[in-house]
């Protein structure tokens, strides 16, 4: 089939059939459970008839799907196709296939799905009828409404789909839900939050829906609603295991849409208020992981109740009530009490009222401590009923006559404060006329609980002195202060270790005279004279240093053998350091005779000249100190 | 080069420190998910006999105030309005600034009053006033700043120590001085709410009505009935029996199961 219309084409992509057929096949296997558990739920066949475009011109072409759920494994067993005379047909295609589902308790069902769909070219402009489609299931045919298509003439636009008279919302589909703005299409899967109504009076209700439109299956659905502080709410429907999805078109897309939560809201004083968005965290079958949603906030504005309320209204006696009074006896002994019943019910918020005040000439009332309630959240209104046992003591003997009891209420609907009433009661007192028992109590305003916190999916543990976490963390204060005070005795150790004392001068001292002895004992045994040589001078030298404090490189011998002198080292000492200094020289610069039995004595003489030198280090330090001592005391 | 090894040290100290405050958090983890799922479920669907176990569970496991609150609010919901008291007044406790719990705690009271009536108890239960100090900052915030404080001390006594005399060192100096101070501070109030919280002996009755007595022992003399929702100091327990002190310093014996502690 060749795809002649280009508007279809460009929506579609150039093979359409592929995508209608993919897109009808995927919109099966997504509302396949759902639809296949209606169709258990409700175990008769379902129809369904949807066209797209609803609005087009003569140029374009028009799908036309027929789709029939039919519990079991026959199938239909007939189909009567829509009739369209004012349409070319220009492809049809047909498709059936299996569904097994199971419900909450296990129960398994099969459902037999078949799908006929039809390309159509329209013959004129004006608006064209699309026939009821009709399937007969043993016996009884199951039919569709037909459809009304505005086709406009070539070249012009396209008509746009009227909107239909009832809500606030844009517009509404085939299946009654309100439709989003076209533009959401361009999103797999969206959450549209609707409001039946943008303005409404205080206490008066205002529902608000949250939908869950997807072109995929969802398989994951953790939701975060939003908190309502400015209103108290009832939950009119909240799903609770699966969704249960119907089929809506959007922007020429096919969605699966499903109810996530319907609430009534009331408010409780005038102002502006915005409804934070509905988000939930999904995974689809399409996507990988899961994806944030966040649906569209909502503006409502809340006026104030008009002036005149009478004296004893209650703000939350908003909407339809009626009243109703009973008493449990209609004759009493004198000083014994009835109790009245006073029954009001309707549509409000009633939840949120107050006990009513009541005052009875002829009779002392005790307001009751409880009552009893009941809801029904069972349709789109909040209705409910309270029942008030007041205990009643007459004041006098006779026949009495319990006055018609007013609960005002406002009604919006009439834009007027009403008053439910209930009719009067006759009572007949015998004997003497009571007196009064008890001490009336203070009636309270019921105001009601704000509503629950979210918590985390994972709620992380409290930051308190009785958690574990707390004390977990109080560790990390020490923390700082050890790890500084590791610093200053590490700190502490390595400046001691680095300090030169005494013995880490004679300490060194030694390693030195060790190591050069090494050297030089190498050497000779290696046979080589300058480095011999070469490794006893630098010790007499190293040793001369350290004791007389400084470089010696530029000393003639007569001014070492005085420095010598002023340390105080021997006369002999001084010679023998002398001599050796001059043999080392010699044998570096001049070498000559290499006996290693005179090397070997050289070495030994060059030690003994370097202890000559250590003692007398030593010897100056210990005066040294001494004198220190002295001048310390 | 011992400036840079000075400052690798401070580097040093303040990520210690991070890891452990970051890891430590992390390391005691959280609830299973699924029961609080459970618990809001049961809730939504008006089981709140049922949510209120689950949340109170939650509540006594992790120590958090949040989930004590849904449990007030699934306590109250089920008309169970002692229980609810002792909730809200637990999760005041770990989180004094939740207003939410303090205007419930309130309406908790006032439906108390209206249902069984009000206890005439004179008196009220003082405070310390270190007490009222400590509760009055915000826990994670004070214990965040003494860590700064204490971080940022050593930090600055260490890049002190490294640098030579002159107006930079009696800067840091001045530095360390006030950040000690300031740890001192943060130290005081956090070791006063420890030993605040380690002393209390706030109870809360969760009766509807409970009549005290002079001893424990339901055949001894009876004294004044309170009812849900009045605070009470706990002195002692005993086989069964809760010693208490009333507001107006009027002491007797209650059952067991009649008081809840604040402090589980």
């Amino acid at each position: 089939m060749r795809v002649r219309d280009r508007h279809l084409a460009a929506r579609l992509g150039p093979r359409p059939w592929t995508i209608v057929v993919a897109l009808l096949v995927g919109a099966l296997g997504v509302g396949a459970w759902p639809r296949a558990a209606t169709a258990q739920t409700a175990d008769r066949p379902t129809i369904e008839l949807k066209v797209s475009p609803t609005s087009a011109t003569v140029d374009d072409q028009i799908v036309v799907v027929v789709e029939a759920h039919i519990p079991g494994v026959s199938g239909a067993e007939r189909y009567i196709p829509p009739e369209w005379p004012e349409f070319d047909v220009v492809d049809t295609r047909r498709q059936t296939m299996t569904q097994m589902s199971s419900d909450f308790s296990g129960h398994q069902s099969i459902t037999t799905v078949e799908v006929r769909s039809a390309l159509l070219k329209p013959r004129r402009a004006g608006k064209l009828r699309i026939g009821e489609a009709r399937i007969r299931v043993n016996g009884v045919e199951y039919q569709t409404r037909p459809v009304i298509v505005q086709i406009a003439p070539s070249g012009q636009a396209p008509v746009p789909d009227p909107v239909p008279p009832s809500g606030a919302s844009p517009g509404v589909g085939q299946s009654g839900l309100p439709l989003p703005d076209a533009s959401l299409a361009a999103s797999p899967i969206f959450i549209y939050a609707h409001v039946d109504r943008e303005r409404v009076k205080v206490g008066e209700q205002v529902t608000v829906t949250w939908y869950l439109w997807t072109r995929s299956e969802v398989v994951n659905f953790a939701p975060s609603p939003p908190r309502f502080d400015a209103f108290s709410g009832e939950t009119l429907f909240e799903t609770q295991n699966r969704f249960r999805y119907v089929q809506e078109l959007l922007g020429g897309q096919q969605y699966s849409v499903a109810v996530i939560i319907k609430k009534a809201l009331f408010a409780a004083q005038p102002g502006k208020f915005t409804i934070a968005p509905y988000t939930a965290s999904v995974a689809t079958l399409r996507t990988m992981g899961s994806r944030q949603l966040r649906s569209n906030p909502l503006e409502i504005t809340v006026d104030p109740l008009p002036p005149g309320a009478p004296a004893d209204f209650d703000a939350a006696m908003v909407g339809r009530f009626e009243a109703k009074a009973s008493v449990d006896r209609t004759s009493i002994p004198a000083g014994e009490p009835i109790e009245l019943t006073l029954t009001v019910r309707g549509e409000g918020p009633i939840r949120s009222a107050r006990i009513p005040t009541i005052d009875l000439p002829g009779f002392t009332v005790y307001p009751p401590r409880t009552y009893k309630e009941t809801l029904d959240l069972s349709g789109d209104k909040v209705a409910g009923t309270r029942s008030y046992a007041y205990l009643l003591t007459p004041k006098q003997g006779g026949d009495l006559t319990i006055d018609a009891i007013s609960v005002p209420f406002y009604n919006p609907a009439t834009g007027a404060y009403e008053a439910a009433r209930t009719e009067p009661i006759t009572i007949t007192v015998v004997g003497v006329s009571g007196s009064d028992k008890g001490s009336p109590r203070d009636n309270v305003i019921a105001r009601d609980i704000r509503p629950p916190l979210e918590l985390a999916a994972a709620t992380p543990p409290a930051f308190h002195p009785r958690g574990e976490v707390f004390w977990l963390a109080l560790h990390a204060l020490w923390v700082p202060p050890a790890l500084f005070a590791c610093v200053l005795v590490v700190g502490g150790i390595r400046s001691r270790l680095s300090r030169e004392t005494t013995r880490t001068r004679r300490r060194r001292a030694k390693v030195q005279t060790r190591a050069r002895s090494r050297a030089a004992s190498a050497a000779l045994a290696a046979g080589k004279i300058g480095d011999f040589y070469k490794a006893l001078a630098d010790l007499l030298r190293e040793r001369l240093e350290a004791c007389l404090g400084g470089p010696i490189g530029a000393l003639t011998r007569a001014e070492l053998r005085a420095r010598l002198g002023a340390r105080g080292v021997s006369p002999a000492g001084v010679d023998l350091v002398i001599r050796e200094l001059d043999v080392c020289d010699a044998g570096r610069y001049a070498p000559g005779a290499s006996e290693p039995a005179r090397m070997q004595a050289t070495l030994d003489d060059a030690l003994a000249a370097a202890a000559v030198l250590d003692e007398a280090e030593a010897a100056v330090e210990a005066g040294a100190a001494v004198g220190a001592e002295e001048r310390a005391s | 080069m011992r400036r840079a090894r000075q400052l690798a040290l401070a580097a040093l100290v303040v990520l210690t420190t991070c890891v452990g405050v970051l890891v430590a958090p992390g390391s005691a983890s959280a609830e299973a998910a699924p029961s609080l799922r459970d618990a809001d479920a049961a809730y939504a669907t008006q089981r709140y006999a049922e949510a209120a176990a689950i949340y109170a569970d939650a509540a006594r496991t992790s120590h958090s105030a949040a989930a004590y609150y849904n449990a007030g609010n699934a306590y109250f919901r089920a008309g169970q309005l002692g229980p609810a008291a002792l909730a809200y007044s637990r999760a005041l406790r770990l989180a004094p600034e939740l207003d939410d719990a303090r205007h419930n705690l309130d309406v908790t009271r006032e439906a108390i009053a209206v249902r069984l009536g009000k206890d005439s108890v004179t008196g009220t239960f003082t405070t310390p006033w270190w007490a009222n100090a400590s509760e009055a900052v915000p826990l994670m915030p004070l214990f965040a700043v003494t860590l700064g404080a204490d971080v940022l001390l050593v930090v600055l006594l260490l890049v002190r120590r490294g640098r030579a005399p002159g107006a930079g060192r009696v800067l840091l100096g001045l530095g360390a001085a006030v950040t000690a101070l300031v740890f001192l501070a943060g130290g005081g109030l956090l070791l006063g709410r420890i030993v605040y919280e380690s002393q209390s002996d706030d109870g809360v009755v969760v009766a509807d009505e409970a009549v005290m007595r002079e001893l424990p022992d339901v055949k001894s003399r009876e004294m004044p009935t309170v009812h849900a929702g009045l605070v009470v100091r706990v002195v002692r327990e005993r086989q069964g029996w809760t010693r208490v002190r009333l507001a107006n310093q009027v002491e007797g014996w209650l059952p067991a199961e009649a008081v809840g502690r604040v402090i589980e």
